[in-house]
């Protein structure tokens, strides 16, 4: 994914600061992910998640994405999955990284983070695959 | 029951099946045996193998197309000829263009110069091999680069004129694809995903030369030829993947056992149910039905668990997930409820469960219904509480049902309310279907349920409406109570739609047990066709109501991103134009020149002006963003400046500000770029940056900015800075194109929301809206006033006379808000219509029909089993209803298609004449746009596409010959999004035929439009190029346009449906209530009832029918006591004739002995005593009593015996005067003289009467009716008796008149009957045999009487033919 569409706020520099907290959750979902375990990935999400799955994407409620991630970790078992560090997008967080399937190439994925208190939810997930053929990540 | 050896084998077989289980499954977890490298590396080569095989493959295919063109003699002809005459050229252009293609193939005809003569498909540009001396002499295969972001395999096939090559048929078939966005109708496409599935082990391909993007390991992949057209990388199998797959398979074959173990326990329960069912029948005992009611218990638990099975093992989703075309059935993402523990977690396993639960339905009714007819006995106390329990199960389930609709729609992305076509896509089908299904199964159990309380009592009519009416209303009420909706329960509908399930449950129940062999009934044409009629609205009431949920859910969901600044085509617009800008060849050399000028500037160098270079930078930015996606943002403006890796403005451009409006948009942003950049920079970050930021002194508005460097080269630090920035305009505009649908990037709250209308009211005051102003310009102070009430709100509106549902949030304070400010975000969406409604359950009924045929042809053998098909006996009605149903039927789905396709073709042909209209205008704006003098040639050359288009508002493209030389969206054209070639059919039609206009349908993925030509002469009117406008932006609102009239349509087919079928229902009892009434009165007339006349209601055919049935029914019940009449006269012969025997054998001897004693006895003498002249007068007259009585006898014997007798009748012409004559001689002899009460007169005809009669016979007939008038004359006064005779019309008129006592009303009818008299004496068979002997001569007999005056006996017969007077007037 040579493309960056990390919608971040140009706002004072103190506000979009990482914090430790960002980051154990990031770690905790590439984890969830890797097991693909949907019950753990959406235990720390919004009463909304954005899912995207190749381009077809919708809001579900939390019932409705466990069984969206399920069938999608039936049909692409997690092989391996690594995370960027966390950026800054306006008051989240936001992460991309690799999902490694036994299929071969890796599936990109996006992780967006929302703060609500002091947790940080599972907000958005993306899922597409990076195609070789792709000129400059296009 | 079945014996133990059976039992036994069932048990052994379940145990063995339930053992299969367990061990697949540990045998599946156990470690796999590590791989050895000898085995890693022939899996790698096997996988290598088989890529290569499949490459191999297509290539072949390729070969094969590439040979049926070359084969042909006009391709041949073609290639040899040194130029092409017109009519060769466009027959050749039109065989190509007739070749139906595969998808994402082209074929093109060379010579051996490379000139092209001929295409079909896409155009792909030549690469430098071809050019090679010799490489058109043989097969050639090679992979090619398609494009940005395509690759494509290509095959040279050289066509030889005996050994000579003289040209080669091209063949590209673009085997990698990315698309510039993804979408619904955009995907990026790979021809090897197809192959994952054989090869076995991960791999990756690319079809290229170099082997670019793989690790050395990568092998390479071969052509036909032997060339390198790609290569192949495959990963070695991982300990992780193997244990991984060993597990899936082990776990699908776990999976299949257990289904088969599942199914197998079932099919052994069902036997138990249906034994226990046949032994309850005929014992009828409440034991029997008892035992039969836990078996049933028995089957519905493991009917449950099985389903329940089947979730946990993921059966069938498991097995349907891996064949494509059903993978999408059970895929959660189109419909994934987690309500009813995965019940309803894709479409496929709603249809699974509602079928399971249709079928629990249909043997729990089953079981009610037999048991309420097979003679179960219940008392009161056990009926109350089966009815409980009935009534309870049939609430529960219509509840269940409820929840599941409101369900399947909630949670589900699918669009239920689609307008685009009539029949929804596959998956919704399934969905509506199964909708359907379940709201027939709460029918069946709400029968059950009414079955119950009604009970054997149910045969009868009232009870069966009873129980329905009591069904809805307890429906009906728990449905009030039932929080079934996110909202307040209906007050109105809900009860209604509960109601008419009881209505339907209950008439289902009478129906059922109003008599034998009615199962099979609701599987009927007209049984299945009301079912969906019926369940079809109930379904969309409770559906719509939950849409409507589901629209308030999205609505909330997009004003909540909305308010965020979150959109997805500025981002994807700004992307764009630094794409545009990092591909652009002539930036980077001027920008590169731009900084060295401002670097040698700052260092006070010799230089040229920096104004100069400035300039050159503004006009390429200026092009960037006039030709760019950006620039049809309609409520953004675009700004793109140029930077200097130290800040220095390089170039820039902006949209102009609109006058009066809004300030102008700041031309440079400085402050922006710096913190955009440090951000680049800091986070290491490659490709473009693009981010969101709020607009000053805006709250809740945003703008967007994105930035990507300007590299020398790979790893170079960037030359230069391109800055992108999109600022939301704060008051609409007249817009310019619109942004193409198909290049919008899929919207993350589904399809629905692509008809979502966004505005933001700052203080009541719209301050900025998207797509389109939809909505009032302000706020009303009363709403106001309840959003800071409420915080939000939903309400239904109009809006330009369109009804909308509008979503209104007022949004948080932010830090610039004032005390007291509200900022509300309103979002509308657009609300069905009436016709819209009716088009949408048109689409749920059309569903249900379907499924209704299938069904229908299903139940074909169960019927024929049941000895109902073909129909044992069939209603005329019935046979009349359906076959008006049929025609109804034929002429909504003709109708139907007949008019969908004029609405198309209406459409197509409105499209057209839009599209000449602009092709016109933009013909005309380039003339202008031209300078004098200018050829057309040179015109097509020089103009701006992107200024005249941009001035127009039309997006159109320019060809010279047949390649593109311009277009007023470059960037869809470096996209690969708008065809660099004629297509063969316009190039055929503009240049070779010289039509002025062609127009195509093209289509983007899956995205259709239309694209309009106009050819551009020269000045000899040759055509030299085209002008060609497509609708890919106006596509959209001429679907919403088309899709608004076929709902109209079909919304309208279906009022015209249910008109029909009620019209058909009405017309078929009326047509057949005659024939009905016909029925009844034969069946009347079978059963002996003959005095039941039908009403005669019309003047028709069926009229003059039952007229005649009347007269029939008439005739009949004469001849029927016409014969009774004679059967009681034979009666009364034959008893006539036996008392005749009987009497008189024994009365001539008494007469005689009597005589004799009378001769013996001596009178005594003078001398006898007082007792001997006593006894003598005693003898005298008891032996005189004793004669006249035996006289008396033997008359009445002679009576008998004349009534009795039989005598052959001797037929012969008898003047009727004449046996009058004798009658009254024999009468005045042997009666009258005896009896001188009444005088005879004789009133004959002058002439003889000639009838054919029997003398006698005739004779009798007077002297029985002289006899009559004499006996009827009262005592103690004289009388008259005339007989008179004459001709009258043709017959013989006779009558006999006395001036007795008349006959009694009461007696009238009976005079003519064998044992009527009113006499003491004699039989009473005067009459009866007068009447008999007229009768045998072929007259008539009648009577006229009045008491106290007398009576008229009037007699016809017919004249014998040689009679004077027979045959006239």
């Amino acid at each position: 994914m040579g493309v960056l569409l990390v919608p971040v706020v140009l706002g004072p520099p103190a506000r979009s600061q990482p914090d430790p907290q960002d980051a154990a959750a990031l770690a905790a979902l590439g984890a969830a992910l890797e097991d693909g375990d949907s019950g753990r990935l959406l235990d720390g999400a919004c009463e909304r998640v954005e899912l995207s799955l190749f381009g077809q994407g919708a809001r579900y409620s939390r019932g409705q994405a466990a069984l969206v991630l399920r069938d999608f970790f039936r049909r692409f078992p997690p092989m391996r999955v690594q995370l960027s560090e966390p950026s800054v997008v306006d008051d989240g967080r936001a992460a991309m990284g690799r999902y490694w399937t036994d299929e071969g190439n890796p599936l990109g994925i996006y992780i967006r983070l929302e703060r609500e208190g002091d947790d940080w939810l599972l907000a958005v997930l993306r899922v597409d695959r990076p195609a070789l053929y792709r000129v400059n990540g296009r | 029951m079945p014996d133990a050896r059976l039992i036994r084998r069932y048990l052994g077989v379940a145990a063995l099946l339930a053992l299969l289980v367990p061990t697949t499954l540990f045998l599946g977890d156990r470690p796999p045996p590590p791989i050895s490298e000898g085995e890693a590396s022939a899996a790698v080569a096997a996988a290598r193998a088989e890529v290569q095989d499949r490459t191999t493959a297509l290539l072949e295919e390729m070969r094969a197309l590439a040979e049926r063109v070359a084969d042909r003699p006009l391709v041949r002809e073609a290639l040899i000829a040194d130029t092409l005459d017109r009519s060769t050229a466009s027959a050749l252009l039109g065989a190509f263009d007739a070749q139906v293609l595969p998808p994402r193939v082209s074929v093109e005809l060379y010579t051996r110069t490379l000139e092209r003569r001929a295409w079909s498909g896409f155009a792909t540009a030549l690469t430098p091999d071809v050019r090679r001396v010799g490489f058109l002499d043989s097969l050639r295969t090679l992979a090619a680069s398609g494009g940005v972001g395509r690759r494509a395999l290509v095959l040279w096939l050289p066509v030889f004129d005996g050994d000579e090559p003289v040209g080669a048929v091209r063949v590209v078939r673009i085997v990698q694809e990315a698309v510039p966005v993804r979408n619904r109708y955009l995907r990026d496409y790979d021809v090897t995903d197809v192959w994952r599935e054989e090869v076995g082990l991960p791999f990756a391909v690319a079809f290229t030369g170099p082997r670019s993007g793989l690790t050395p390991t990568a092998a390479p992949l071969r052509g036909l030829d032997g060339t390198t057209v790609g290569w192949v990388e495959v990963s070695p199998p991982s300990p992780r993947a193997t244990a991984h797959r060993t597990r899936a398979r082990t776990r699908a074959a776990a999976a299949f056992w257990a289904a088969l173990f599942a199914g197998w326990v079932l099919a052994g329960l069902w036997r138990l149910h249906a034994t226990t069912m046949r032994r309850a029948r005929r014992l009828r005992t409440g034991p029997a039905w008892g035992l039969a009611a836990g078996s049933l218990a028995l089957l519905v638990g493991a009917w449950i668990a099985l389903r329940f099975s089947l979730l946990m093992f993921d059966v069938p989703a498991r097995w349907a997930s891996s064949v494509r075309d059903t993978a999408a059935l059970f895929d959660p993402a189109y419909l994934g409820s987690s309500v009813g523990a995965g019940l309803l977690r894709s479409a496929g396993d709603l249809a699974l469960t509602v079928l399971f639960a249709a079928a629990l339905a249909v043997v729990l009714l089953r079981f009610v219904v037999q048991a309420a007819t097979g003679g179960l006995a219940r008392g009161w106390p056990v009926r109350v509480a089966l009815g409980l329990v009935g009534v309870g199960l049939a609430v529960l389930t219509a509840a269940a049902y409820a929840v599941t609709v409101r369900h399947a729609v909630l949670d589900a992305t699918l669009r239920y309310l689609d307008r685009s076509a009539p029949l929804p896509n596959a998956i919704t089908l399934v969905v509506f279907v199964a909708l359907l299904i379940g709201a027939a199964a709460v029918v069946l159990v709400v029968a059950a349920g009414a079955a119950v309380v009604m009970g054997r009592e149910g045969r009868r009519r009232g009870a069966g409406l009873m129980g329905a009416l009591a069904g809805g209303i307890v429906l009906g009420l728990a449905a009030l109570l039932l929080p079934l909706d996110g909202e307040a329960p209906g007050l109105v509908f809900l009860p209604l739609v509960a109601a008419a399930f009881g209505l339907a449950g209950g008439a289902l129940a009478a129906f059922l047990l109003g008599g034998p062999n009615r199962w099979t009934t609701p599987l009927s044409f007209r049984g299945l066709l009301l079912g969906v009629l019926v369940l079809a609205p109930l379904t969309y009431v409770l559906m719509h109501r939950a849409v409507r949920e589901r629209s308030d859910v999205l609505l909330a969901d997009a004003a909540d991103l909305f308010e965020g600044g979150q959109d997805a085509r500025a981002v994807y617009a700004v992307e764009q134009v630094l794409a545009e800008a990092r591909d652009d060849d002539a930036l980077r050399p001027a920008l590169l020149a731009a900084v060295a000028t401002a670097d040698s500037a700052r260092r006070g160098l010799p230089t040229i002006p920096l104004d100069s270079a400035r300039q050159v930078v503004d006009t390429l930015a200026e092009g960037l963003v006039t030709g760019s996606l950006l620039a049809s943002l309609a409520d953004y403006t675009a700004a793109l400046v140029l930077y200097s890796p130290e800040g220095d403005t390089l170039g820039h451009y902006a949209d102009r500000p609109v006058p009066g409006t809004e300030a102008s948009v700041p031309k440079t942003d400085p402050l922006g770029f710096r913190r955009l950049r440090d951000r680049y920079v800091e986070g290491g970050q490659r490709g473009f940056l693009v981010m969101r930021s709020p607009v000053e002194r805006r709250r809740g508005v945003f703008r967007y900015a994105g930035l990507s460097p300007v590299q020398p080269g790979d790893d170079a630090p960037p030359a230069a800075w391109v800055y992108a920035e999109a600022r939301p305009r704060l008051v609409r505009y007249v817009a310019e194109t619109p942004f193409p649908r198909v290049l919008v990037p899929a919207d993350p709250l589904g399809r629905e929301a692509e008809a979502f209308s966004y505005a933001e009211y700052d203080d009541g005051v719209l301050v900025r809206s998207r797509p389109d102003v939809t909505g009032p310009f302000r706020l009303g102070a009363a709403l106001q006033d309840s959003l800071r009430q409420a915080g939000q709100l939903w309400r239904n509106e109009r809006v330009g006379g369109e009804p909308v549902r509008a979503f209104y949030t007022a949004v948080g304070e932010g830090e610039e808000a004032k005390p007291g400010q509200l900022d509300v975000v309103a979002v509308r969406a657009p609300r069905p219509a009436v016709y819209d409604h009716l088009f949408h359950l048109f689409r749920l009924t059309l569903a249900g029909l379907g499924a209704g045929l299938v069904m229908f042809l299903l139940g074909l053998p169960i019927r024929r089993a049941a000895g109902l098909w073909p129909p044992p006996r069939q209603r005329f009605r019935d046979r009349v209803l359906n076959r008006f149903l049929l025609v109804g039927l034929a002429s909504v789905g003709l109708t139907g298609l007949i008019g969908q396709q004029v609405i198309a073709e209406q459409n197509e042909q409105a499209v057209r004449d839009l599209l000449r209209q602009r092709l016109e205008r933009v013909e005309s704006a380039l003339i202008a746009d031209a300078a004098p003098g200018v050829s057309t040639a040179d015109l097509l050359a020089r103009v701006r596409p992107e200024a005249v288009g941009a001035a127009l508002g039309i997006d159109f493209h320019l060809y010279r010959a047949d390649a593109l030389v311009g277009s007023s969206r470059p960037s869809l054209v470096r996209q690969q999004l708008v065809e660099t070639r004629l297509p063969a059919a316009v190039y055929r039609a503009l240049v070779l035929e010289g039509e002025p206009y062609a127009f195509v349908r093209d289509r983007l993925g899956t995205f259709e439009f239309t694209t309009g030509y106009k050819a551009v002469p020269d000045a000899e009117g040759r055509p030299v190029g085209a002008v060609a406008v497509p609708t890919l932006p106006d596509q959209a609102a001429i679907e919403a346009s088309q899709a608004r009239i076929v709902a109209y349509l079909f919304g309208g087919l279906l009022l015209l449906l249910i008109v029909i079928f009620l019209i058909t229902t009405l017309l078929a009892n009326q047509l057949t209530r005659p024939f009905q009434r016909l029925r009844r009165g034969l069946q009347a007339v079978g059963a002996g009832r003959l005095d039941e006349p039908i009403p005669v209601e019309g003047h028709d055919e069926v009229g003059e029918l039952v007229v005649t049935f009347n007269r029939m029914q008439a005739q009949l019940v004469e001849s029927r006591r016409q014969l009774a009449l004679q059967e009681r006269e034979l009666a009364w012969r034959e008893m006539a004739r036996q008392v005749a025997h009987e009497i008189k054998n024994p009365l001539m001897p008494m007469k005689l002995s009597v005589q004799h004693l009378r001769r013996v006895f001596h009178l005594p003498g003078e001398d006898a005593t007082p007792e001997e002249r006593k006894f003598a007068g005693q003898f005298e007259r008891t032996t005189t009593t004793l004669v006249e009585q035996i006289e008396t006898l033997s008359r009445i014997a002679d009576e008998f015996s004349s009534f009795a007798r039989l005598p052959r009748r001797r037929v012969e012409p008898v003047d009727l005067n004449e046996v009058v004559r004798e009658a009254a001689a024999l009468f005045e002899e042997e009666v009258h003289a005896e009896h001188p009460r009444a005088k005879l007169h004789l009133a004959l005809a002058k002439r003889p009467l000639v009838v054919e009669a029997d003398r006698e016979e005739l004779r009798r007939v007077y002297l029985n009716l002289l006899k009559n008038a004499l006996q009827a004359m009262p005592e103690g006064r004289a009388g008259h008796v005339t007989v008179r005779t004459l001709p009258e019309n043709g017959c013989a008129l006779s009558e006999v008149v006395d001036t007795g006592a008349g006959i009694p009303e009461t007696l009238r009818a009976k005079i003519f009957q064998p044992n009527f008299s009113t006499k003491t004496s004699g039989m009473g068979l005067g009459l009866a045999i007068v009447k008999k002997a007229v009768e045998a001569s072929g007259g008539t007999i009648t009577f006229e009487t009045e008491e106290g005056k007398g009576t008229t006996f009037r007699m016809r017969f017919p004249l014998a033919a040689g009679d004077g007077a027979a045959g006239t007037a």
